[in-house]
């Protein structure tokens, strides 16, 4: 088989270089974009090089971002505006190539096996420049892994070849933590074995890594070695989407189970509406719960029959709840999950007793969407949600952020 | 304590009680069976076998000639399970016990067709004192008797429908239903309904009000398998039914069978059975079960959809997946309008294969409306099945 050539082209500060772009007055200013401090998601999302050189980092809170630089400029996130820019990058990605796989908003790896893997990252890079007003950074390797890497090596608007006659000079020495799937728990756990770059992971022997990560430790190794024979997928959002799911830090700690009803009603309401959009049932649903330690844990329940009625997934989030947490902390962070879907429009056997409520509940969720599309989200609301406003006022689905979507989705674990 | 009994009839009372035994008990004697043996005279005892299980009690007894017999008294002891096959495989049509009472034990013998070939296995057994005692039904609610293949064959019509999923845990069960003459039988796992009727002969209401019951699936099972024809241990032909309060018993013979009644609210199934159709078709039940089984080859595991068009003259099975197409016809005699409809197989075949009659007539509403079906054999026995909306 002949070699491959992969990009990944990495939109340099993103969310910070849009904004930067429709704001001319702030261009030269340090720049971070975060989250609304009174809703308590006040982090920093993103920054811009004159607010990095102050030390800012990205998820960090935005009190601290100010200690370090005063006369920050803060915005708030503008995710319609952020996913335009991205659909721009796309069409330009889609004139290089069909093999376009999106990791996250600003991120993409490309195939373009058989063409000059440098020269077309030069012409992206110069074509993302000139009509969107953003720089790219990207890297250009025989695997996704080392073309990952490489985008992280120059920034901004450069292009870095990792190869596989200078993988061992360029993406070695880096510090293992670079490497995809190694977060913080995976590096502690690396680092206590000395092992702190990525040619020293390369290096340690499989059935080391085996023995402490299990099969996760089999692909960090072939991560390491460039072995990842992943393929770019195809841009194809529905094949992609494996679960839909939402979470939230809430607007202040909960403490009972009143509280968590109405967020987890709010939850799973925008994650039926989503499911609903895209044209999917579901038959499992996990609820997340995070404590004021963050302490965290997931649980989750198999329907009875799969189902996208925002009513019937929060009755079963609430169950699960309350089956599963004991109270003794507060409750800072609650995440519904859909998993297991399945296409709305396709077959399913119909049951005897209770289609009837089933399907009137069905429309109502239908009736409530179509009002919110034109009146807005908060045009209509359950009474339970609206009885406490400040919780009840946020609106998930309006805000959502897009997470990149996982590695391992292909099932390459299993 | 020593008797000597025939091996296969001991070995056949226990086949009736030790599948019931609990296969993993915080209490190690409900993992085994309860036997009692209690002298009649002096060439004859009572041997009674008990298995439990958190759900259900059963219990067979039997009277056997002895044809040895040394200090005979009544005795009690918990057998592990394992007593049943080693009463299947020893030699000789005889065996003789010997029960050493200190030690809750027992030592069996066999004795081959050489007086020098003999099987000697000594199994150590438990304090029976743990084990669950019958429940007493002093003053039934309700107390009927049907005939054992009535009753079996009712069963058989309907249990297959019954649910296995216990977060519903009403369609685990069998609704029974006292009319003036019979007793309606109804299960459902809320994709299909299956009804049918049991005549009974002798009938006593002690306690007004007591119309309907639900008894628990698994019990029912159990009944089908040990009472009347194909029944394994000589039941009676008459089996009798007594609820009271809470409790079930259904007797035939030496067997009882305990177990509590379900505590659930049942839908009315004879509400959501269509009365007015628009068409119907009658098949040769034989020749659609191969008809359906053949289509089957060739749908996915997990996903046994068929589409059926029902015609004046014919009904065409079709099946397509990623392995090809399959188009299967046989002969019917149609009425009414035709019909498209996508059904679950499996469920259509685990209603043929109780059928008896020649013929099963399908009745249909409309396209994703539901279709009753009947055995052309038995005017009481109806299915209903949803269909599979695509």
């Amino acid at each position: 088989m002949k070699e491959r050539v992969i990009l990944h082209a990495d939109i340099n500060n993103f969310y910070a270089s849009v904004e930067c772009l429709h704001r001319p007055e702030i261009r030269n200013r340090p720049v971070v974009v975060g989250g609304d401090e009174s809703l308590r998601h006040g982090i920093v999302l993103a920054k811009n090089y004159a607010a990095k050189a102050t030390g800012i980092r990205t998820g960090e809170t935005l009190w601290q971002a100010r200690l370090k630089c005063p006369g920050l400029v803060v915005l708030p996130p503008n995710y319609p505006l952020y996913l335009r820019y991205a659909r721009f990058a796309r069409q330009i990605y889609a004139d290089f190539t069909d093999r376009i796989e999106p990791f996250g908003l600003d991120e993409a790896w490309l195939d373009v096996s058989g063409g000059d893997g440098v020269l077309t990252a030069d012409t992206i890079r110069e074509r993302i420049r000139r009509e969107l007003g953003v720089t790219a950074s990207v890297g250009v390797s025989y695997n996704k892994i080392f073309a990952k890497l490489g985008s992280d090596i120059k920034k901004p608007d450069a292009t870095t070849p990792v190869s596989r006659e200078n993988y061992q000079t360029v993406a070695w020495p880096l510090p293992v933590e670079e490497l995809l799937y190694v977060g913080r728990a995976t590096r502690a756990k690396l680092r206590s074995y000395s092992i702190h770059t990525i040619g020293q992971l390369a290096a340690a022997p499989l059935s080391f890594l085996h023995g402490i990560f299990g099969k996760v430790g089999d692909v960090l190794h072939a991560f390491a070695n460039g072995q990842d024979q992943s393929p770019v997928m195809r841009l194809n959002e529905e094949a992609l989407i494996k679960s839909i799911g939402n979470s939230t830090t809430t607007p202040r700690d909960l403490t009972c189970d009143e509280e968590v009803k109405i967020i987890l009603f709010v939850l799973c309401e925008s994650v039926c509406a989503r499911m609903r959009e895209h044209g999917f049932l579901c038959r499992t649903v996990a609820v997340s719960i995070r404590d004021n330690t963050l302490f965290c844990f997931e649980r989750q329940s198999k329907l009875q029959a799969p189902s996208h009625i925002s009513g019937e997934i929060a009755g079963v989030a609430m169950q699960l709840f309350r089956q599963h947490h004991n109270w003794l902390k507060p409750i800072r962070s609650i995440g519904v999950r859909c998993s297991e879907l399945l296409p709305a429009n396709g077959p399913l056997q119909l049951t005897v007793f209770d289609d009837d409520a089933r399907d009137k509940l069905a429309a109502l969720d239908e009736t409530v969407a179509s009002l919110r599309k034109r009146f807005g989200h908060f045009c209509i609301q359950r009474a339970s949600v609206s009885a406490d406003r400040p919780l009840g006022s946020i609106d998930p689905k309006g805000d959502h952020v897009i997470h990149p979507v996982g590695f391992f989705r292909n099932g390459m674990l299993k | 304590m020593l008797i000597a009994i025939p091996r296969q009839k001991f070995f056949e009372q226990l086949m009736v009680v030790t599948k019931t035994a609990a296969s993993k008990s915080t209490i190690p004697s409900l993992e085994g069976v309860y036997i009692e043996i209690r002298p009649l005279a002096e060439d004859s005892a009572k041997i009674t076998a008990t298995a439990a299980n958190t759900e259900m009690i059963i219990t067979a007894s039997s009277i056997y000639t002895v044809s040895e017999a040394k200090e005979v008294s009544a005795f009690a002891l918990v057998l592990p399970v394992k007593i049943q096959d080693v009463v299947r495989r020893l030699p000789g049509e005889t065996i003789q016990l010997l029960f050493d009472r200190e030690n809750f034990a027992v030592t069996v013998f066999g004795q081959g067709h050489e007086a020098r070939a003999q099987s000697e296995f000594r199994i150590f057994g438990f304090d029976p004192q743990d084990f669950p005692g019958t429940p007493s039904f002093t003053a039934p609610d309700l107390c009927l008797q049907m005939k054992s293949p009535d009753l079996r064959r009712a069963l058989r019509q309907i249990l297959f429908a019954i649910s296995a999923d216990e977060s519903k845990p009403a369609f685990t069960g069998v609704h029974f239903r006292l009319l003036a003459e019979k007793l309606v039988l109804a299960s459902s796992d809320t994709f299909r309904v299956a009804t049918t009727s049991c005549r009974f002969s002798e009938f006593s209401h002690l306690k007004e009000g007591v119309g309907s019951f639900l008894a628990p699936g698994r019990l029912l099972q159990e009944c089908v398998r040990t009472f009347g024809e194909g029944g394994r241990f000589q039941t009676e032909q008459t089996v009798t039914l007594k609820t009271e309060r809470n409790k079930l018993l259904l007797e035939s013979g030496e067997v009882m069978i305990f177990s509590r009644l379900l505590d659930e609210n049942y839908p009315d199934v004879e509400r959501v059975l269509p009365k007015e159709f628009a068409g119907s078709s009658a098949i040769l039940t034989g020749e659609l079960i191969a008809c359906l089984e053949r289509a089957l080859v060739l749908t996915e595991t997990g996903s046994p959809v068929l589409k059926f068009t029902f015609e004046k003259d014919g009904l065409t099975v079709k099946a397509s997946s990623r392995y090809g197409k399959v188009q299967d016809r046989v002969a019917a005699k149609g009425e009414g309008a035709d019909l498209e409809i996508s059904l679950n197989a499996r469920f259509l075949l685990d209603m043929l294969k109780v059928c008896e009659g020649e013929e099963v007539i399908f009745r249909h509403t409309g396209p994703n409306r539901g279709v009753l079906l009947k055995d052309d054999l038995y005017e009481e026995f109806r299915y209903f099945l949803l269909p599979i909306k695509s």
